[in-house]
């Protein structure tokens, strides 16, 4: 399924989009800004799996109801290791 | 506003320590919250040494190399933390430029006699305070940072919180 999106664009970013037209790698500027857009949300798919881990975190938290967290033992651990640096 | 020193957070996180629950009422109370990059370089290191962080990435379904950032932006949300830049460099005489709170560490030294990383969190605490932000106190787990109490408040008017 596909949808219309209203797209504003800077000239210079259309300029751009206009001469990737004009060499004949793409037939018009919507498949163009298609093919931009699926390869710019690829690139970023680190970003979007860290935020769908988020969400998971929260949800974890809601089910567990606590955060889901726990580093026992942690404090003592990290307290000793700034006596390391005196 | 407080600046919240690593260990607070860790002691929330700590289900084995005796600060926990106060760390915890602290970081879900309603003060606003700043944190340091320093702060995130600490939480770093300790989360990423610590065995659950496998157990949980393949529980999040999550690549392991990305768990620990995901966890770092889930507990600054969760506990409302914000996290403060600080800016440029200063130069000393005879040894040039030196990154702000590296700076501040070198000058103040002799004052303040804390350890290396207790120097660097107040060092950003005191440049926070320099570039306007209204910070009033450091929360610390740390009971080193009481070696700095008096001072701190005198000279830069910033009280430090022993969570005990």
């Amino acid at each position: 399924m596909s949808r219309t999106v209203p797209l504003r664009l800077e000239d210079r970013d259309l300029r751009q989009v206009d001469f990737l037209v004009s060499l004949g790698m793409y037939k018009s500027r919507s498949e163009a800004l298609r093919e931009l857009i699926r390869l710019g949300v690829k690139s970023l798919k680190g970003i979007f799996e860290v935020g769908e881990a988020v969400m998971k975190l929260e949800k974890l938290e809601k089910k567990e109801g606590d955060v889901p967290i726990k580093l026992k033992g942690a404090l003592e651990q990290l307290l000793e290791e700034r006596e390391r640096f005196k | 506003m407080s600046y919240i020193d690593t260990s607070v957070i860790v002691a929330a996180l700590d289900p084995s320590d005796r600060r926990r629950d106060q760390a915890r009422r602290v970081l879900e109370g309603r003060e606003d919250k700043f944190i340091s990059e320093l702060v995130l370089a600490e939480l770093s290191s300790v989360l990423a040494r610590r065995e659950e962080l496998k157990e949980l990435a393949s529980e999040l379904g999550i690549r392991e190399h990305l768990v620990l950032p995901a966890i770092l932006i889930y507990l600054i949300k969760r506990f409302d933390l914000t996290y403060m830049k600080v800016n440029g460099l200063v130069g000393l005489p005879a040894i040039g430029e030196l990154y702000s709170p590296m700076a501040f560490a070198v000058i103040w030294s002799t004052k303040l006699k804390l350890r290396t990383l207790d120097l660097f969190h107040l060092a950003y605490v005191k440049i926070m305070k320099d570039e306007g932000s209204p910070v009033r106190s450091i929360l610390t787990a740390d009971k080193e940072f009481q070696k700095a109490k008096e001072i701190m408040k005198k000279e830069i008017g910033v009280e430090v919180s022993l969570i005990e």
